[in-house]
């Protein structure tokens, strides 16, 4: 569904993408993992069309993807690491206020089967600067959710969040999952990882590295969770790839 | 189309605090100068040179009921001064009694018994005249009075003639020849001018200020943009509604709607409050702050950061004012003036 030949991307003349070439199936749940600075976010970024790549390019159905941007982004719900939402706006009102901008027509029975869903029925009046972290969160996945889109692209969904409130999360995108949509996640949680995708990516220094079922990562699993140890990962991990 | 609008709305006025101040300041602002700048007009006072070579009883009775009048200021002044003093415009007019001025009064010549002598600038020299006229024409009238008496009785004594004279100015109080209410009005083909209206210049100094009022609001209004790009607020806009031109636009609409709002509101009420003289004062101010606004969306688009833009804001619309005044005041032009709305403003009168 979505090919990637040969992308890269340079910021600041520092190479954070190198020459990544993979592909993404409709349906697919894939966790994207690796380091700090390895590259995650910005082939994020450049999925979701926020920037663009300096070399190589990325199809979507065939067809590359800078030809129908206004096009490709509505089948697109991209869930940013920071929580982007008005402050001072309850949480109806910001509902009401993306719904509006996303100008498409979105049904009430959607939108209010997702706020069940994430049970934000009980905070709607409350100001989103009134409301806990795990709460933004969970309206932040919302908002990004809004307009339907097939792939979901979420950049840390779970971070900073309580334990019930990322079950909550989780469970309502294991059943968006279900349903067909394409989710490609970024976490340093394990176990979102874990409950959530079928495959993994691993990059390295803007490196893709992996890109597999995760059950081929599972043996090194710990190694995922300590940074130290990140040469020897890296040493494993191009094994198995060839 | 009309929750998105007013979610934005209150997106951009979410300080309520903040939203009371920006209206309520230009209404106290004006409260405060319209006691000054009324009693300014109100109080301001005609000067008038006055020329007697004599001083007898009767000129120094003149010259005190005229200068008793609380919009005549007398200057009692020789022939040569009185001339440099109406050519330099320190005083509007001169009024340069006859030699023999009283003795002519007394025995009935009223002609050419005053002479009057102002210059094309001079306006309101015209009310001092009928005071003067008014004056004199009493002491004819009484000495007229006092020598026909003399004449019918054949008594040419001092004291009746006092008496008589006496007895015909009671017939004066209180003033009955200067009771009009002094209404200027000018050519169609000049200026309009109301009585004791603050001049256009003045008028249009405040107008002007209106304008980079609500001008540097819209400016302010617009910091808010860059807090939402730091948030990634843009970012996940022009993600899910596909472009932020939309956005874009109804957020600039919104801002110089309520920009020209407050502007207008506070033209309307300069007019109602002040005696400002009849003009496209408020439609000239429209326009203006319009084109304002849209110069500074541009220059919003060329200066994203926050201190950068508001410093070059501030700068720029202070600039147009300031320079714009000192353009109406002093007629100069220069080609760069042209960047200036304020310089639109003026040359629009």
């Amino acid at each position: 569904m979505i090919l990637l030949d040969q992308v890269g991307k340079e910021i600041k003349k520092k190479h954070i993408l190198k020459s990544v070439s993979t592909q993404i199936n409709q349906g697919e749940s894939i966790g994207i993992v690796g380091p700090n600075g390895a590259g995650k976010s910005t082939f994020i970024k450049l999925i979701a069309t926020i920037i663009k790549p300096d070399t190589g390019r990325i199809l979507y159905k065939g067809n590359p993807i800078e030809k129908s941007v206004k096009a490709f982004r509505k089948q697109v719900g991209y869930i940013p690491q920071d929580i982007a939402l008005f402050e001072d706006f309850t949480v109806k009102e910001q509902l009401s206020f993306w719904k509006s901008a996303v100008q498409l027509s979105v049904s009430d029975d959607y939108v209010q089967n997702m706020m069940a869903s994430l049970d934000l029925h009980s905070v709607e009046h409350q100001k989103v600067k009134e409301l806990s972290g795990g709460w933004k969160r969970k309206v932040n996945v919302c908002v990004g959710m809004l307009h339907n889109p097939d792939i979901l692209l979420l950049d840390e969904p779970t971070a900073g969040v309580d334990l019930a409130a990322k079950d909550d999360l989780i469970q309502w995108l294991t059943s968006l999952h279900h349903a067909g949509k394409t989710l490609l996640i970024i976490s340093h949680d394990w176990d979102v990882i874990n409950r959530l995708c079928e495959k993994a990516m691993v990059f390295q220094q803007g490196e893709l590295i992996f890109h597999d079922q995760l059950d081929r990562l599972n043996d090194i699993e710990q190694n995922l969770r300590l940074d130290h140890n990140h040469q020897e990962l890296v040493k494993i991990l191009k094994q198995r790839m060839n | 189309m009309g929750t998105y609008l007013l979610l934005l709305h209150k997106l951009i006025h979410q300080n309520k605090w903040r939203l009371v101040f920006i209206i309520l300041l230009p209404f106290f602002l004006l409260l405060a100068i319209v006691p000054f700048v009324a009693n300014t007009v109100e109080q301001s006072e005609v000067p008038i040179a006055w020329v007697a070579d004599e001083e007898t009883d009767m000129i120094q009775t003149l010259a005190k009921r005229i200068d008793e009048h609380p919009r005549i200021l007398l200057f009692h002044l020789n022939e040569e001064e009185a001339y440099r003093a109406v050519s330099t415009q320190e005083v509007e007019a001169a009024f340069m009694l006859n030699p023999n001025f009283q003795d002519d009064i007394t025995a009935g010549k009223i002609r050419d018994q005053i002479i009057w002598i102002r210059t094309e600038n001079s306006v309101l020299d015209t009310f001092v005249k009928e005071k003067v006229a008014a004056e004199v024409m009493r002491f004819t009238l009484n000495s007229k009075a006092a020598n026909d008496l003399a004449e019918l009785t054949r008594n040419s004594s001092e004291e009746q003639w006092q008496t008589a004279f006496e007895h015909s100015d009671s017939y004066w109080e209180p003033e009955p020849l200067f009771q009009m209410e002094f209404v200027s009005s000018r050519n169609e083909a000049e200026q309009p001018l109301r009585e004791n209206a603050i001049d256009d210049q003045l008028a249009a100094g405040l107008f002007g200020f209106w304008i980079w009022y609500a001008w540097i609001i819209f400016a302010i209004q617009l910091l808010v943009l860059d807090q939402w790009k730091q948030k990634g607020l843009f970012i996940r806009l022009q993600v899910t509604s596909g472009s932020l031109k939309g956005f874009y636009g109804r957020f600039y609409l919104l801002n110089i709607i309520f920009s020209v709002l407050i502007l207008v509101a506070i033209c309307m009420l300069t007019t109602l409050k002040l005696p400002i003289s009849e003009g496209p004062w408020i439609v000239n101010s429209f326009w203006i702050l319009l084109a304002a606004c849209l110069l500074t969306i541009l220059l919003r688009q060329v200066l994203w950061k926050r201190n950068v833009f508001l410093m070059v804001g501030i700068v720029y619309s202070l600039s147009s004012y300031l320079i714009g005044v000192l353009t109406m005041v002093s007629d100069s032009e220069h080609w760069w003036q042209q960047f200036l709305p304020h310089v639109w403003f003026y040359q629009l009168f």
